[in-house]
C-alpha cells in the first residue's frame, strides 16, 4: 500500500528504487492502485450506507429537507425560476426570497447528476440522488484528499490520507446517505481547490491557479463556509512573504485565484457584492495589494543597493500598514464594508453569542465541542495529528506551512463551534497520514535487516514492534470507524429506532405519521405555528406553509412565534390570529422518553421573544420557587398558564389514570396542574404522543370569548356526564 | 348566415337529442308477476339481487326485456349480470343509451335482457340479475364521537322500479344487525323481520316508487373508497419475474369525527377490542409465492406491515376517521411463471394473465388504471378484460436502461369497480422473440463500451503547454 501509487509511472524515472522495471511491474502496479482507489471508494461509499440498510433511503434531519425541497423545485422549473424563486410557503406571511438566499451549488450539482442520469437510462428518483449524494462526493473527496497528500509528502501519504479520510466518522457525521446538505459537497470542494492550490503555488501554474479559483467559485456557489478559503490561502501568502519566501510563483498563482476567483464568485445571487463589502473577505484584498506592492519592492530591490532597499521597505511597510488598517475602520465605520455577522463574533468569544443572538446560541451545533468528541471522531489520528505537523515543521516547504497554518487555525474552530469539527478533520488525516507514512517508511523498510547475508535480529524485533503497533492501530481505527458510522452517525431524526418488550426492533415514526396526517387532511393552505427546528420538515414532508424555519433570518418572527408558545393562551390566540396560522405544532417526548422535544426547548423559546419584548416576558417566571425549570405541581403559574405547557401536557395525565409521569423531566403531572384549553382544539395527536396538533377554534359563534364559552360547557358537560348519547335521537324529526 | 345556420342546427339537435332521451318508453310487453328486490347493505357499495318472474302479456312473441335503474345506480354500476333461474346460465344483457324523465324530475336508464330464445305469449320466464353498485348509505347522523357507533342512511325507492307494471313487488334489506326505517309512510311500512326490513306490495304501475323510503342502519366499519389507483405491473422475462406496484388514494367516506381527534380517547377505545368505524389495518390477499414487498408513502417507507401467507397487513400511518384520506404505494413481486404461457399459436408467442385488483376487501374504486408494462421491443396481439374497460392503450415508457423506444406499456381505465371484480382478470398476447430479448444487454454494452473508450481517449490527449 505504501509503495504504490498512481502516478509512480511518472516517478519512475526519479525514483531510484524503481527504475528499470519491466512493463509487467508497471501494469501491475497500475491494476494495484486502480484497485486501491476503487476499494477506498467503494469503503468511503459503504460505510455511509448504514443509514439506509438500518432505516431507509430518506432524507436526515432539519436542513436537508430545505435543501430537498429546493432540489425538487430546480428539476421541475428552470434553472432561472429557480434563482427567482420566491417561496411563499414559509415565513408566512413575510415568504423569503429563496433562490436569492441560497448557495444552489448543492442543488444544481444534484440536478446535474439527475438529468445526466436521466440521460443514459438511469430515470432515478430525484430522493434517491439526494440521499446519495454525500457517499458519493466523500469518494472524491478521498480522491482530492490524496492527491493533495501527494503534493505535500508522497503518494504513500497520500493514499494513507485519501483511506483516512473515506472512513474517519468526522467527516462521516456529515455526510452518511441522506444528509443532504450543503457540506456533503463542500468538503470535496474544499479539498479540491486545496489540491489545485498547492499545485498552483508549487509550479506557479495559471492553468492550477484557475482551476482553483474555478472550484472556488463552485465552493462558494455550494457553502457559506467558503470564507475560510478567502482567509486561509491569503493567510498562507502573507506568512510566505514574512518569511521572506516570495517568489513568482506565488505572485502568478496568487493573483490569478484571487482575480478570477472573486469575480466568479460575484456572480452567486447570495453572495453578490459581498467580495468587496465584507470584512470577511478584506484580507484577501489585502493580500493581493501587499502582494503588488512586494512585486514592486522585488523590482526595486534588483534595481538599488540592500542598505538603502530595507529603510525603503521598513518606511513603506509601516506606512502600508497604517494607512490599510485606518482604511479598513473608516470604510466600515461609514458603510462601506458590512461589519463583522455575529456568527463571526461568536467564533472568537463563545460567550457572544449567549448575550447578544440567543438564536445562534440556541443551535446546538455552534456549541462548543466536548473534548472527547475530537478521540470519538477521529479516533487515534488526533495524536498522530501533532506529530504530522511537527513532521511538516522540519522539513517546513512552502506546501507544509499551509497545511500547519490551516490546522492550527481549524483546531482553534473546531473547538469553539462543533460544526466546524468538519473542516478540521481532513486535516488530521493529511497530518496523521504524513506522520504514519513517515514512520512506515523507515519502519517497513526491512531492506537493512538483511545486510551480509546475515539477519539484525534486534533490528528487525525493532521493526517488528513498531510497525505492526501501527498497523494494529489501523486495524483498530477501521473498527472504530464501522462502530462509530452505524451507532451515532446514521440515524435519520426522522425517524427513532425503540426496542420493544420482547427484543424487537421498531421504528417510531410520528413524526412522518403528524406530517403526513398534515399533508393529506388539512386545507392546502393551511398555515402551521410551530417553533423553528421543524420549518423544514414541515414544508417538505408536509408541504404547509410554516410561519418560522431553519433559516432563521428574522429573529422578530421567530420571537413572534416564540412569544405565542410562552403567553397565555387568550394572548397566543390573538398573536396566531394576527399571523393567520390555523395549527399549531408541539413536540412532546414525555411518554417516549425523547429528551429533544419543545418544553426542553421551551426557555429558548422565552429568551429568544424576552429579547424583544423584555416587559411581557421574563424567563424568572417559567421557573418554580425555588428557582428550578419545573414541570410538575411546583412549576411556576405563569409556565402552567403557557401555550406550550398546555398543549403539551393536554390529557396526558388522564392517560395513566390521574398520574402523568413525564419520562424525559422525571416529574409527574396531576390533572390538576393541567389546565383546560379553550382556544385551540386537539385536532391530531400522533401515535405516541411525540407530535401534538392543534386547531385555533373558530369565534364563538353566540359572541362570547371562547374562554366563556369553555366555561359553559364544562359546567353543563359536569352535570349531563352519565347520560348516554350513544344513538342519534330519531323521533325529533318527525 | 353561416352563424346563424349553425345556431339552428343546434337547436335542431338539441330538441333531437332531447326526443331521444326523455321519451323512450320500452313497448309495454312484458308484465312482472312477481319482482322481488333484495338489497344488500353489508358492503361499502351495494349488492341488488332481483328475482324476477315476467309474463308475455303481447300477441307476439318477444325477446327483449328493459330493466329500468336509477340514473343515480345506473352511473355507478360495476357488476351486472342476468341468469335465468333454473338453468343456471348466464343471458345476453347490455344497456341502452335512452334515458326517461319521470314526472318527478329524476332520470331513469335501462339495461337491456336479451333472451335466447323468443318468449311466447302469456308465457312466463323466472330470471335472477345480480348487481353492485359503488352508491351506498351515507353517513347520518354525519359527525359522531370516536367512541360512537357509525350508522348509515339509504335513500332508495319503496317498489322494486319497473318499466312494466308489477303485480307482486317486495323489497327487502339485510345486511346490518340493526335496521330502522327512517320517516315510515303511514300504509306504506316496511316490517322488521330476519334478517333486516321487508316491505310486499300488490299492482303497482309501472315507473312507480312509492312513498320516498330512507333506510337507517348500523354499519360501524369503515367505508374504504379508493378515489385512484395506479396499478402498475412489470414484467420481465431476463429476471423472470412480474413486479406489482400499486398506489392507492384512499378514502374513509363513513362518518366524520364531531371534534379533533383525541390520541387519549383512542387509546381507551382501542382497549375495548371491537370493530369500529375507522380504518386502522387494511388486509390486502396477494397472489402465491409472492415475495420482496413494500409500503410507502410519499414520505418514505412505512413500517408497520406484516405477512402472514399470502395476505399482507397494511397499518397505515395514522387511523383512518370518516373524512380523512391516507395515500400509499405497496408492491412485490411474483414469479413469472405462475402468470405467463407460452402461446400455442406462433414462436415466441405469449400470453400473461393478471389479476385486476388485489385490494382491501370491502371497497370501492372510483378511479382505476391498470398499466402493464411489457419488455422493450414486444409486439402486443390481442388485449382481453373481464370487466369493460373505459379505454385501452398501448404507449411506452422508458425505465432502466432503456435506452431504445422503452417499455411496452398497456394501460386500461376502468371506473366503479369493486373488490369483487378483482379476481377477474386482464389476459394479454403478446409476441417477444430472442432477437428483441438479447438486443437491449448487447445495447447496453455497447453504450458502456463507448463511454470507456471515450474516456480513454481524452485521457490521451495531452493539455501540457510546454511540450
Amino acid at each position: 500500500m505504501v509503495t504504490t501509487g498512481k502516478s509512480t509511472i511518472a516517478e519512475s524515472a526519479k525514483t531510484p528504487v524503481l527504475t528499470g522495471k519491466s512493463s509487467l511491474v508497471r501494469w501491475v502496479q497500475t491494476v494495484l492502485t486502480f484497485t486501491i482507489f476503487l476499494a477506498i471508494f467503494g469503503a468511503a461509499v459503504s460505510s455511509r450506507l448504514f443509514s439506509v440498510i438500518r432505516f431507509e433511503s430518506i432524507i436526515h434531519e432539519f436542513d436537508p429537507w430545505f435543501n430537498f425541497r429546493a432540489t425538487k423545485y430546480l428539476v421541475t422549473h428552470s434553472f432561472l425560476e429557480f434563482l427567482n424563486w420566491f417561496d411563499d410557503r414559509t415565513w408566512y406571511p413575510l415568504g423569503r426570497v429563496t433562490g436569492g438566499t441560497l448557495y444552489p451549488g448543492l442543488m444544481t450539482t444534484s440536478g446535474a447528476v439527475w438529468h445526466l442520469l436521466k440521460r443514459i437510462g438511469l430515470p432515478v428518483d430525484i430522493r434517491n440522488v439526494c440521499v446519495m449524494f454525500a457517499p458519493a462526493f466523500s469518494g472524491i473527496t478521498a480522491l482530492a484528499t490524496y492527491h493533495f497528500t501527494k503534493e505535500i509528502k508522497d503518494s504513500g501519504a497520500g493514499l494513507l490520507a485519501a483511506a483516512f479520510m473515506a472512513i474517519v466518522p468526522g467527516y462521516i457525521s456529515r455526510s452518511v446517505a441522506g444528509s443532504y446538505d450543503n457540506e456533503a459537497i463542500a468538503i470535496t470542494l474544499l479539498m479540491v481547490t486545496f489540491m489545485f492550490w498547492i499545485k498552483a503555488q508549487k509550479t506557479g501554474s495559471i492553468l492550477h491557479a484557475t482551476l482553483t479559483a474555478l472550484f472556488y467559485f463552485y465552493m462558494v456557489s455550494a457553502w457559506g463556509g467558503y470564507v475560510f478559503i478567502t482567509n486561509l490561502i491569503p493567510l498562507h501568502i502573507f506568512i510566505l512573504i514574512l518569511m521572506g519566501r516570495y517568489n513568482a510563483k506565488l505572485y502568478s498563482a496568487y493573483t490569478t485565484w484571487y482575480a478570477i476567483g472573486t469575480l466568479a464568485s460575484m456572480q452567486i445571487p447570495f453572495v453578490g457584492f459581498l467580495p468587496i463589502r465584507s470584512n470577511d473577505h478584506m484580507a484577501a484584498l489585502g493580500v493581493f495589494g501587499l502582494l503588488q506592492l512586494v512585486a514592486f519592492g522585488h523590482f526595486v530591490k534588483t534595481k538599488v543597493s540592500s542598505d538603502k532597499f530595507r529603510v525603503v521597505m521598513i518606511v513603506s511597510l509601516a506606512l502600508i500598514l497604517v494607512v490599510g488598517v485606518a482604511a479598513l475602520f473608516a470604510l466600515t465605520y461609514f458603510g462601506f464594508i458590512a461589519p463583522w455577522t455575529g456568527r463571526f463574533y461568536s467564533l472568537w468569544d463563545t460567550n457572544y453569542a449567549k448575550i447578544h443572538i440567543p438564536i445562534i446560541a440556541s443551535v446546538s451545533e455552534h456549541q462548543p465541542v466536548a473534548w472527547p468528541a475530537f478521540f470519538f471522531d477521529t479516533h487515534f489520528l488526533i495524536w498522530l495529528f501533532p506529530a504530522g505537523v511537527f513532521l511538516l515543521f522540519l522539513d517546513l516547504k512552502d506546501e507544509h506551512v499551509f497545511v500547519i497554518v490551516y490546522s492550527v487555525l481549524c483546531s482553534y474552530f473546531a473547538g469553539v463551534m462543533i460544526r466546524l469539527m468538519l473542516t478540521l478533520t481532513p486535516v488530521i488525516c493529511v497530518a496523521a497520514a504524513v506522520a504514519l507514512s513517515k514512520i512506515f517508511d523507515v519502519y517497513l523498510d526491512f531492506s537493512h535487516t538483511m545486510k551480509n547475508k546475515k539477519v539484525n535480529v534486534s533490528n528487525l524485533v525493532s521493526r517488528l514492534l513498531v510497525s505492526s503497533t501501527f498497523i494494529f492501530y489501523l486495524v483498530l481505527f477501521v473498527f472504530h470507524c464501522t462502530w462509530v458510522n452505524k451507532m451515532a452517525y446514521s440515524s435519520p431524526s426522522v425517524v427513532l429506532p425503540s426496542t420493544t418488550y420482547d427484543g424487537r426492533t421498531v421504528l417510531i415514526d410520528d413524526f412522518r405519521e403528524a406530517y403526513y396526517w398534515l399533508r393529506l387532511n388539512t386545507e392546502e393552505d393551511a398555515k402551521i405555528a410551530s417553533w423553528w427546528d421543524y420549518g423544514y420538515q414541515i414544508g417538505g414532508m408536509a408541504d404547509r406553509t410554516t410561519l418560522v424555519d431553519n433559516n432563521t433570518w428574522n429573529n422578530t418572527h421567530i420571537a413572534l412565534v416564540g412569544k405565542a408558545m410562552a403567553s397565555p393562551e387568550e394572548k397566543s390566540y390573538e398573536i396566531l390570529k394576527q399571523l393567520d396560522a390555523d395549527y399549531v405544532l408541539v413536540i412532546f417526548g414525555g411518554l417516549l422518553g425523547f429528551s429533544g422535544d419543545d418544553v426542553n426547548k421551551f426557555l429558548w423559546m422565552v429568551r429568544i421573544s424576552e429579547g424583544i419584548w423584555p416587559d411581557e416576558i421574563n424567563e424568572r417566571n417559567y421557573f418554580s420557587a425555588t428557582g428550578e425549570y419545573r414541570v410538575d405541581s411546583s412549576a411556576s403559574q405563569t409556565m402552567k398558564e403557557c401555550l406550550m405547557y398546555k398543549m403539551s401536557y393536554q390529557g396526558y395525565p388522564e392517560l395513566f389514570g390521574g398520574q402523568g409521569i413525564d419520562k424525559v423531566r422525571g416529574q409527574t403531572i396531576l390533572p390538576s396542574d393541567v389546565l383546560p384549553l379553550d382556544y385551540f382544539e386537539e385536532v391530531f395527536t400522533s401515535e405516541n404522543w411525540l407530535v401534538r396538533l392543534y386547531q385555533l377554534k373558530k369565534e364563538d359563534s353566540e359572541g362570547r370569548s371562547l374562554k366563556d364559552a369553555g366555561d359553559y360547557e364544562r359546567s353543563t358537560t359536569k352535570s349531563n356526564k352519565k347520560k348516554n348519547f350513544k344513538k342519534p335521537d330519531l323521533d325529533l324529526r318527525v | 348566415m353561416v352563424q346563424l345556420s349553425l345556431w339552428w342546427l343546434t337547436v335542431f339537435l338539441w330538441s333531437l337529442k332531447s326526443v331521444l332521451c326523455e321519451q323512450f318508453q320500452p313497448p309495454q310487453v312484458w308484465e312482472n308477476v312477481e319482482f322481488k328486490r333484495l338489497v344488500d347493505v353489508e358492503h361499502v357499495y351495494t349488492i341488488e339481487s332481483l328475482e324476477l318472474t315476467i309474463k308475455n302479456i303481447d300477441n307476439n312473441a318477444n325477446s327483449e326485456y328493459f330493466l329500468a335503474l336509477p340514473k343515480s345506480t345506473f352511473d355507478h354500476l360495476s357488476i351486472f349480470s342476468v341468469q335465468l333461474k333454473d338453468k343456471q346460465v348466464f343471458i345476453d344483457s347490455g344497456f341502452i343509451e335512452q334515458t326517461t324523465q319521470l314526472e318527478d324530475g329524476s332520470e331513469v336508464a335501462y339495461g337491456i335482457i336479451q333472451f335466447p330464445t323468443p318468449i311466447e305469449p302469456n308465457e312466463d320466464v323466472v330470471f335472477n340479475i345480480n348487481m353492485s353498485y359503488n352508491v351506498g348509505g351515507v353517513p347520518f347522523p354525519e359527525h359522531i364521537a370516536l367512541t360512537d357507533e357509525q350508522h348509515l342512511l339509504l335513500s332508495t325507492t319503496r317498489y322494486p322500479l319497473s318499466a312494466y307494471e308489477t303485480k307482486r313487488g317486495t323489497t327487502e334489506f339485510f345486511g346490518s344487525d340493526d335496521f330502522q326505517e327512517f320517516h315510515p309512510a303511514k300504509g306504506y311500512e316496511l316490517e322488521k323481520r330476519a334478517p333486516g326490513l321487508i316491505g310486499t306490495w300488490d299492482n303497482i304501475r309501472a315507473f312507480d316508487k312509492g312513498p320516498e323510503l330512507q333506510v337507517l342502519y348500523s354499519h360501524n366499519v369503515p367505508m374504504k373508497q379508493v378515489v385512484n389507483l395506479q396499478r402498475d405491473v412489470w414484467v420481465s422475462h431476463w429476471a423472470g419475474t412480474i413486479q406489482f406496484e400499486e398506489y392507492y388514494e384512499l378514502l374513509n367516506s363513513g362518518a366524520r369525527l364531531n371534534k379533533g381527534f383525541s390520541r387519549l380517547e383512542h387509546m381507551l377505545d382501542q382497549q375495548n377490542m371491537k370493530l369500529s368505524h375507522y380504518c386502522g389495518v387494511l388486509e390486502m390477499n396477494l397472489p402465491e409465492d409472492s415475495s420482496e414487498h413494500y409500503f410507502t408513502d410519499k414520505v418514505g417507507m412505512v413500517t408497520t406491515f406484516r405477512i402472514l401467507g399470502d395476505n399482507i397487513y397494511l397499518k397505515p400511518r395514522y387511523p383512518i376517521f370518516g373524512g380523512w384520506k391516507y395515500n400509499f404505494t405497496t408492491g412485490w413481486t411474483n414469479p413469472l411463471t405462475n402468470f405467463l404461457r407460452v402461446s400455442e399459436g406462433g414462436d415466441h408467442s405469449y400470453i400473461i394473465s393478471v389479476p385486476l385488483l388485489n385490494g382491501p376487501e370491502d371497497t370501492i374504486y372510483d378511479d382505476v388504471t391498470l398499466s402493464l408494462y411489457l419488455p422493450e421491443g414486444a409486439k402486443v396481439e390481442t388485449i382481453g378484460s373481464a370487466t369493460p374497460s373505459i379505454n385501452t392503450d398501448v404507449t411506452a415508457q422508458k425505465s432502466y436502461l432503456d435506452l431504445n423506444n422503452g417499455h411496452v406499456k398497456v394501460t386500461l381505465n376502468f371506473k366503479n369497480l369493486i373488490d369483487q371484480v378483482g379476481t377477474g382478470e386482464l389476459l394479454v398476447k403478446y409476441t417477444y422473440d430472442h432477437e428483441t430479448a438479447y438486443k437491449k444487454p448487447l445495447n447496453v454494452a455497447i453504450y458502456i463500451f463507448t463511454a470507456l473508450m471515450g474516456f480513454f481517449f481524452l485521457k490521451s490527449v495531452n493539455l501540457n503547454v510546454s511540450n
